[in-house]
């Protein structure tokens, strides 16, 4: 017994250092001048720390980006879009037609095993099909350009997660209501989807951290930071920002880019530092039962 | 006056045939329960009469209108589920209120009408809590409650008591009879426990296979029983059942199998040689006769005993109130009186005097 905690906890210990080492260089990174970035030994913690690469301005060293300071509009863009996104494609889709397949659709496991289907296809494969409506739609370097592709991504998903959700609702609890008198569709909005309410903040948690960490598609659908302007322009996300950090053939900042890292990780951080108990429950519910 | 009809009612699931032409009538005011264990489709006849299923078959009417095609919440019946439903994300005042709110009713009317009903119901102390924090007696007095606070046309029960542990059940069942009394409502009460049904129904309809083996008054199903399925179905312990011929002797009949040969009432409409089943209450058994019989299993039961016993090979189980203990292997003098025998034809059918 005691062995085997041994061995469960050296290996727990392995993959927690695994995972949460690059975050931690990240951190010291970010935080030490330039010049200490590469040093021999490596320095595992800052002898100097400094906030320079936070909220330095101006461009030095050939690189176009230099401090987090100029993160700023990139943030709103990622902000925006990933919460658009994940509010639809939780809430108007992902929810009825996940609740319409349990309920009321013969044959949805058939469907559930198609929308599945669609999950695993590779992203990349789609960049280019994408990117000739996105453009044909006139919608290229828009957040609208972001938001679609990002839905048809998250929609599917949404309404796999929550299919897992919606069939542990005892259908009793419909039909006391049906007999109470309530129509359809209100039983879906006021009975159903309360009874799933910790799926639906799982769902929404995870479709937020996806869009939020998507660079692919922002990269090549957009060219153009945010301006805050009228009418708006640009839809660079704080992702496509951080890889301005590095120029090819030219000298990278590595304090500002890891810097920018940061401050983009920390609402995903902070989201799933205080949505954990959801995200487990979601990572490990979410599936259709035969 | 009759508040639900019932005409040849069928529902099949797939091939399955779950309820098979059933005929029905439901008085207003009436006490209905239907008893019938599990899989008889007694559960499935009690969603057709609520909308939930749609009849495969044959036509319901409530209050002398056709409903077959009339959804639930158009039907003005209300439902309680065995394991009661209630909303876990409202608190048992909102759960109560529900089927009021939905029907706009104006607040301050749904506060009088969950006030009234949770007090004949001695709920008022929980409106505020969750049903999730009440216990399972509790629960299933909110799920009356949510029932019965809109006053329906029909109210249906389906097995609201088996959750329940032994002493809230009969706490719970002289509660809904005394409710049912007072509010004057129909309903249709599903079981699978027969004693449930004898103390709660003014009329009991006894279900197997899908199909009503027969109704009436709790007492004639229980004295009188007019299939061999409701004989050996009511009563707890079962009645015993035999099988053998009738036979004639000097003008008197007689049952008679290997080992047994009993007088029979001349009464009786059967003729010589014809096979029969005989039946008798354990507790029409008389430890006293001519009969000797062995002792296998002697059961205590407080008030009074179950004897099972071997006479000639078949077992039979006495109820007895004497206070005498037995011994297994001990014997005993049995006597089978005549005016106690059930007898019933090959399929089941009571036989006529």
């Amino acid at each position: 017994m005691k062995n085997r905690d041994f061995i469960l906890i050296t290996i727990l210990s392995l993959l927690a250092f695994l995972y949460l080492f690059p975050i931690y260089w990240t951190v010291i990174t970010s935080l030490k001048p330039n010049s200490q970035v590469f040093t021999n030994p490596p320095m595992f913690y800052p002898s100097s720390p400094t906030l320079t690469n936070y909220y330095q301005s101006g461009s030095a060293a050939g690189a176009v980006a230099q401090s987090a300071t100029g993160a700023l509009p990139y943030i709103v863009t990622s902000f925006v879009v990933a919460a658009v996104t994940s509010f639809l494609s939780t809430f108007l889709i992902g929810a009825p037609s996940a609740y319409a397949l349990v309920r009321h659709v013969r044959g949805k496991l058939w469907i559930a095993r198609l929308i599945l289907f669609t999950i695993m296809i590779p992203e990349i494969v789609l960049v280019v099909p994408f990117f000739n409506i996105i453009t044909h739609a006139g919608l290229l370097n828009t957040w609208w350009a972001l938001m679609l592709t990002y839905i048809s991504f998250t929609a599917p998903f949404s309404t796999w997660i929550l299919i897992g959700f919606f069939s542990r609702v005892p259908k009793v609890i419909e039909e006391a209501a049906e007999m109470d008198g309530m129509p359809a569709f209100q039983i879906f909005q006021k009975i159903s989807l309360r009874l799933v309410t910790a799926g639906l903040i799982a769902t929404l948690v995870l479709n937020f951290v996806n869009c939020w960490n998507e660079f692919l598609y922002a990269l090549v659908l957009t060219l153009t930071p945010y301006n805050f302007g009228f009418p708006p322009y640009g839809a660079q996300t704080s992702q496509v920002y951080i890889s301005s950090f590095i120029v090819v053939e030219r000298s990278v900042a590595w304090g500002g880019l890891a810097a920018t890292g940061v401050v983009t990780m920390l609402p995903v951080l902070i989201l799933g530092l205080f949505f954990e108990r959801y995200i487990r429950v979601g990572a490990t519910l979410g599936s259709v039962k035969g | 006056m009759e508040k639900v009809r019932l005409e040849g009612v069928t529902k099949l699931f797939g091939s399955v045939t779950v309820v098979s032409d059933v005929n029905m009538q439901v008085q207003n005011g009436e006490f209905r329960v239907i008893v019938g264990p599990s899989g008889s489709g007694k559960t499935t006849l009690l969603r057709l009469i609520a909308g939930l299923e749609k009849l495969s078959k044959g036509h319901i009417y409530i209050n002398g209108k056709l409903v077959d095609d009339i959804p639930p919440k158009d039907r003005n019946i209300a439902m309680v589920f065995q394991n009661y439903a209630l909303y876990p994300h409202l608190s048992v005042e909102q759960n109560i209120g529900l089927p009021l709110k939905v029907r706009k009713m104006p607040p301050h009317e749904i506060d009088r009408a969950v006030k009234d009903i949770s007090e004949l119901l001695h709920i008022s102390h929980l409106l505020k809590k969750k049903p999730g924090q009440t216990s399972g007696g509790e629960q299933q007095r909110v799920a009356l409650a949510r029932a019965l606070v809109r006053s329906p046309e029909v109210f249906l029960l389906d097995e609201p008591l088996s959750n329940l542990d032994a002493k809230l059940r009969v706490e719970a069942r002289g509660l809904l009879k005394r409710l049912q009394k007072e509010l004057d409502i129909t309903t249709v009460f599903v079981t699978h426990d027969q004693s449930e049904a004898l103390s709660l129904a003014s009329v009991v309809s006894v279900m197997n296979g899908g199909r009503i083996i027969e109704s009436g008054d709790p007492q004639r199903i229980y004295s009188f029983p007019q299939h061999l399925f409701t004989a050996t179905f009511i009563g707890s312990p079962p009645m015993n059942v035999i099988e053998g011929t009738i036979t004639e002797e000097g003008g008197k009949k007689f049952f008679s199998c290997e080992s047994l040969k009993l007088r029979i009432a001349n009464i009786y409409n059967v003729r010589s040689g014809q096979k029969v089943k005989l039946g008798i209450r354990p507790e029409d058994v008389r430890l006293e006769g001519d009969l000797q019989a062995k002792v296998t299993v002697f059961e205590p039961m407080g008030s009074t005993a179950l004897v099972t016993l071997n006479l000639g090979g078949h077992e039979f189980v006495v109820q007895t109130t004497s206070g005498i203990n037995f011994d297994a292997g001990d014997m005993v003098s049995v006597g089978f009186p005549s005016h106690a025998l059930h007898l019933f034809n090959e399929e089941g059918t009571r036989l006529p005097f």
